[in-house]
């Protein structure tokens, strides 16, 4: 799916805090799961997961894989938790007053 | 772009950060590009697949409060550059000077050349006493003032390499603003890396750095753990010669200066030649 970049930007932390709120993901696993609703480069989730887990709101921790080296897991810590939903209600809000204002310029157009 | 290739510029671009950080972003990078050859992807597509390479090192960087438009040039530092007047070329020798790694340079290099001329007096002491001993029962050719010369010689010989080898070493090891030396050795940031692998250059010094380790435990540091040993054993005596009324006390207040004397000096040297600091190539940026 197309989306202008600057949109991406926004949007793209508040996918990966979703992604890795049901179960702790590694890294390759997460690039996966935001590729599917967000089509973005995907070396640039690697250094938004780094800064997330500079600014606390992840944990990380190795664990082994069936399959070559042990892996790095992200895990949603209890602040990235409440950074999360300020940053969805922030969304919402702001999503919802867009498409207010949508709806009013198209009706007055008509 | 292979796989290598690209470790290796990330690498680069990376060098300011700490090594502990780096290798842990290029491993998580590295596995992305194992887990995309296992989909049936080469090498080049898997990182093709990444995007442009610059653009998410930026904000690597900027996760850590870099500017990703720094650079540690040759052309910031060097204070022999072309572009800068001489005033600011005086001002920043001058701050330069100062820096911690140059004092620390001094100091190495000052204690290199002691070294030097320590063995050299401990070795002619050495020839004295001997030339006492022997002087008649020798052969012609073998006479104390042939040794003695030839032991003036080696000596001398050897406190010009050391104190060259270890000028060399400071202007290596703490990036000395002495641009001639330095674009020999190729010491610009970004290249870093890749030299220090595979520089033969870079491998001979390091073997000379240890010979030179070598050298000073044999000459200083086993005679000086030898007098020091001696001396706190004299310092006991003389505590209890002190006790039993004896007129020692100047004796036993200098034997108890010098062991301080000592023992400081010989941590010094410990501390400056053979431990070495701690990931001394990433800090130094912070500290610029």
């Amino acid at each position: 799916m197309y989306l202008n970049p600057q949109f991406k930007k926004g949007i793209l932390e508040l996918v990966v805090l979703i992604s890795v709120t049901g179960r702790d993901m590694y890294g390759y696993e997460l690039v996966s799961e935001v590729s599917k609703v967000i089509d973005v480069n995907e070396g640039t989730i690697y250094p938004l997961l780094k800064r997330l887990t500079n600014e606390h709101y992840f944990e990380t921790y190795l664990k082994e894989s069936t399959e070559g080296p042990p892996r790095k897991y992200y895990h949603l810590t209890l602040s990235g938790k409440i950074y999360k939903d300020n940053l969805k209600a922030e969304w919402e809000q702001f999503y919802n007053k867009v498409e207010k204002f949508i709806k009013e310029s198209e009706s007055g157009d008509d | 772009m292979t796989k290598n290739e690209f470790l290796n510029y990330l690498e680069n671009r990376l060098s300011v950060l700490n090594k502990k950080e780096r290798e842990d972003i290029e491993q998580e990078y590295s596995q992305h590009i194992e887990n995309k050859l296992s989909e049936g992807m080469t090498e080049t597509e898997a990182v093709a697949s990444l995007g442009d390479i610059d653009t998410f090192v930026d904000e690597i960087l900027m996760a850590y409060n870099i500017d990703p438009n720094y650079r540690n040039t040759d052309e910031q530092n060097n204070i022999l550059s072309p572009k800068r007047s001489v005033r600011q070329k005086l001002s920043s020798a001058f701050v330069s000077f100062f820096k911690m790694k140059n004092v620390i340079w001094l100091a190495k290099t000052s204690l290199y050349v002691i070294a030097a001329i320590a063995l050299f007096a401990i070795g002619l002491d050495f020839a004295i006493e001997i030339s006492e001993v022997i002087d008649e029962n020798l052969p012609s050719f073998l006479c104390i003032d042939h040794i003695v010369s030839l032991f003036f010689l080696v000596s001398y010989i050897l406190i010009y390499v050391t104190a060259a080898i270890s000028i060399g070493y400071g202007v290596i090891r703490y990036n000395l603003p002495v641009s001639g030396i330095k674009s020999i050795f190729k010491r610009e940031r970004g290249e870093n890396m890749a030299n220090e692998k595979n520089n033969t250059m870079g491998l001979i010094i390091k073997v000379l750095i240890f010979l030179i380790k070598l050298y000073i435990i044999f000459t200083i540091m086993i005679p000086y753990a030898f007098v020091l040993m001696v001396s706190l054993v004299a310092m006991g005596a003389l505590v209890v010669a002190l006790l039993a009324g004896y007129p020692v006390v100047g004796l036993s207040i200098g034997c108890f200066g010098f062991n301080i004397f000592s023992i400081a000096m010989f941590a010094i040297i410990l501390k400056l030649i053979f431990i070495k600091k701690k990931g001394e190539n990433e800090i130094e940026t912070y500290y610029e």
